[in-house]
């Protein structure tokens, strides 16, 4: 049994790739409307929580429940049917394509025509920058307008929930700002965040509860203010 | 003014030779950029269409011309049965393990077609009136042959670009994660893919069978052009093995008339060889991430 409010829940997962064991029990949960950041150093396994969490990587054990149901077998495309969203490290796009074909292959699942409409006047209200250059491709654009139309492309599917990997790395400080401001934006209207990231700082400061994750076990975990206060999180994580 | 038209003849024929090696390119090219299996086997779906329309016309008494609108579907089929039982499970797997299969599938429908149909060469004739085109004159089923290529090249350019579908397969091929981000079930769009490029190889083996004629051993020699082709425009890229196949096709006419037959034979390769010193990715290479 899962908490009638969680959308997504690990418990005790463990896995990896091929031989190397990378996660050694994780648990989170994710309750509805909630922005919870997962931070921990390099190599902890914090992108590996996600691909477990998106159905990339089966795990060697432990359960993933969405919704209260389990999925550890569900593929990918289902989890995402099942209104779960993923934006991936390093704003991976399609590059030879435009940004409205970007956001019509995120509406795949969606199939009434004035839904998609709809959906992308939405998205082109939180960007507007995109609804610009609607006709660009995206491997011309720039870092932050690639992370913005990652953003977008995951929101065309009208995610309750949506994993954010890394969303600030390798953006200049100005950038950085601009991409939480729209997280909070995203998460105000309604929609669940879970985000992985390295500027651990920054993510606390804007997360209503997070996760610290290290040698692919839980750390430990509080609201963001919390952690944020908490001396060994400022020595260990935070730098100072 | 003689020499000028002489030269427009040999490029026309060349663009019509080269049509065929675009329908054979171009599902070779999206087979690829979508599961990055390089299918060997591809030529043996031209041998089949090729068959299936003569045996049509010959025992069927089918119209040639409308054998095309059998052999595809059938082939689609056929391409969707293939990938589903057998290409499926090599994909993702080493590149030796996928190589190995296509070439088995490749050689058994070969010899299964000699076992059946002989090795005796099989043409259909039809239209073999000539037609006067820019001051030469060519068969009609030469000029038949060029345009259903082109309504069938224009009609998969528009499939993947404007119906979900093609856009999917498009997505599929440029970063199959985020696809299944996306919602998509890449395991169809692999089974989808290989069924229309299965579709347009029979397609390319009724126009063969129409133009010259077919035989058990043509797709293994055809499927040498044709992946001359697909690393020229390069691997992937459906526009590039478009514009790759036209070029080889012209190339090959020009060395058949101005040196000799055996020259037009080797000529694909001497163009892929000195392009690919030029870019070593293809012309469009630099779409296709490693």
């Amino acid at each position: 049994m899962t908490e009638d409010s969680a959308i997504l829940q690990l418990r005790n997962v463990t896995g990896g790739y091929g031989k190397k064991q990378v996660l050694f029990g994780v648990s989170l949960v994710v309750r509805r409307g909630e922005l919870v950041a997962i931070i921990g150093p390099n190599g902890a396994g914090k992108s590996t929580v996600f691909k477990v969490a998106m159905g990339y990587l089966q795990p060697w054990e432990g359960l993933v429940f969405l919704n209260g149901q389990g999925v550890r077998s569900l593929p990918t495309h289902e989890r995402v049917a099942r209104r779960m969203g993923y934006v991936p490290q390093g704003r991976v796009v399609f590059p030879d394509m435009t940004v409205d074909e970007h956001l019509d292959v995120g509406a795949w699942l969606v199939k009434s025509r004035e839904a998609r409409r709809r959906a992308k006047e939405y998205v082109f209200q939180i960007f507007p920058r995109l609804a610009e250059r609607r006709g660009q491709k995206a491997g011309t654009m720039s870092g932050g307008e690639r992370q913005m139309l990652s953003m977008g492309r995951a929101l065309m599917a009208q995610p309750t929930i949506i994993l954010l990997d890394e969303p600030s790395l390798g953006l200049s400080p100005k950038l950085v700002d601009e991409v939480f401001q729209h997280i909070e934006t995203i998460n105000r209207a309604g929609v669940a965040v879970l985000m992985v990231e390295q500027n651990a700082a920054k993510a606390l400061r804007h997360a209503h509860r997070a996760y610290v994750i290290d040698m692919g076990k839980n750390h430990l975990e509080g609201s963001g203010k919390q952690l944020l206060d908490d001396p060994e999180v400022r020595r260990s994580y935070l730098g100072g | 003014m003689d020499q000028f038209l002489l030269v427009v003849e040999v490029v026309l024929r060349g663009l019509f030779l080269g049509m065929l090696y675009a329908l054979l390119a171009s599902g070779l090219s999206m087979v690829f950029g979508v599961m990055r299996v390089v299918n060997f086997a591809h030529g043996e779906f031209l041998m089949l269409g090729g068959f299936l329309a003569y045996f049509l016309w010959s025992l069927g008494h089918v119209n040639p011309l409308l054998t095309i609108v059998i052999v595809m579907p059938v082939m689609f089929v056929a391409g969707m049965v293939v990938q589903r039982l057998l290409v499926e499970r090599v994909v993702g797997k080493p590149v030796l393990s996928s190589l190995l299969l296509t070439f088995g599938i490749s050689i058994v429908l070969m010899n299964l077609a000699q076992y059946f149909f002989t090795t005796n060469l099989r043409g259909i004739p039809y239209m073999g009136e000539p037609a006067q085109l820019l001051g030469a004159s060519y068969a009609r089923y030469t000029l038949l042959s060029f345009g259903i290529g082109g309504v069938l090249g224009t009609v998969l350019f528009s499939f993947l670009r404007f119906t979900s579908w093609g856009k999917a397969i498009r997505a599929t091929s440029q970063n199959a994660e985020v696809a299944m981000a996306c919602g998509i079930d890449v395991r169809r769009v692999r089974m989808v893919s290989f069924a229309v490029g299965a579709a347009l190889a029979g397609a390319a083996g009724v126009l063969a069978a129409i133009t010259s004629a077919v035989y058990p051993a043509i797709g293994s020699i055809i499927i040498l052009r044709a992946f001359a082709v697909v690393v020229l425009g390069g691997l992937g890229s459906i526009g590039g093995a478009l514009l790759g196949a036209l070029l080889i096709g012209v190339a090959e006419s020009a060395g058949t008339f101005y040196l000799s037959a055996e020259v037009g034979q080797i000529i694909a390769f001497v163009v892929l060889i000195m392009v690919l010193l030029v870019r070593p990715a293809g012309i469009f290479g630099a779409r296709v991430e490693a």
